[in-house]
């Protein structure tokens, strides 16, 4: 299974897992993290140990590209190949990451995610 | 009197009461897995009302469309089996699907999500029945009638003697 962290501002994240889970289905091996009242170098090391030494690929959704939540994830991805980054995280890219992410290779998937967040953001 | 499935006539992919009707839980929990081509919403407010049904019409994913009808119409009606197969069947209460049910409609009936209401007790989280609901559904599962709890696909389902007894105790 394709594991995902949430790291973001304040409760954005744990309440983005828990809105999917009311939506989806409670999800396994989906996490979050937040950035309060933690230096950079704090989120970083908070992060790898979210991230620990299973293998196969992990999404790193943050909220703000640029952010540091983000900067975190790009840190660690210098040497962690496993890291795949989505900035802007959202409800719809979420969901579409639950039910995608064991149904296509993690390339398409970081496609689809992406597309989905932007296509959730129009006028109805 | 038996009231399971009569012959000759396809289940639902899914027949489900929700008082929200067509929203996230049912487009993308279920939605998503099922693969419907059509939500068909049978119900006799909106069936009356073109407002309401171009809101839930807008609401509808893209690659599938919504119907909307009466209970009456519905129940007295034959759709093809191949497309009842791919149809994704919802009703807002308890009535409505014993209505359906009663005037041939095939079950399972899909308890998935009945808010708090007046005078109604919490029989799960999302299933809040009044003293006429729980009276109707334990009168459905004597009669036959197969009915189950569950709010999302992957979620444990309650059925059969537990879900009776479940009812039973919440009156």
């Amino acid at each position: 299974m394709v594991r995902a962290v949430l790291l973001t501002h304040g409760m954005l994240g744990t309440e983005l897992v828990r809105a999917a889970g009311k939506i989806y289905g409670v999800p396994d091996g989906v996490s979050a993290l937040t950035n309060e009242g933690a230096s950079l170098d704090t989120i970083v090391r908070k992060l790898r140990e979210e991230l620990g030494s299973g293998d196969g690929p992990v999404f790193l959704f943050v909220d703000l590209v640029g952010g540091s939540c983000c900067h975190a994830g790009l840190a660690l991805r210098e040497t962690d190949p496993r890291i795949r980054i989505v900035g802007g995280v959202n409800l719809p890219m979420l969901l579409e990451f639950l039910h995608y992410r064991d149904r296509v290779e993690p390339e398409e998937l970081l496609e689809r995610v992406v597309s989905r967040g932007r296509d959730g953001v129009r006028v109805p | 009197m038996s009231g399971s499935t009569p012959p000759g006539r396809a289940p639902y992919l899914l027949f489900r009461v929700d008082d929200r009707l067509l929203h996230g839980q049912v487009t993308l929990g279920w939605g998503l897995r099922l693969g419907p081509e059509r939500y068909l919403i049978a119900d006799d407010v909106l069936a009356e009302d073109p407002i309401s049904r171009r809101l839930y019409e807008a609401m509808t994913p893209e690659g599938s469309l919504t119907e909307i009808t009466s209970l009456e119409s519905l129940a007295s009606r034959t759709d093809a089996d191949a497309a009842v197969r791919r149809t994704i069947l919802l009703v807002r209460d308890l009535a409505g699907a014993a209505r359906l049910l009663r005037g041939g409609v095939p079950g399972p009936v899909n308890l998935g999500g009945i808010h708090d209401h007046p005078g109604a007790t919490e029989v799960l989280p999302f299933l809040h029945l009044d003293r006429d609901e729980l009276r109707l559904a334990l009168e459905l599962i004597d009669g036959g009638f197969e009915l189950e709890a569950r709010e999302l696909p992957e979620a444990e389902s309650l059925r059969g003697e537990a879900l009776r007894a479940r009812l039973a105790g919440a009156r």
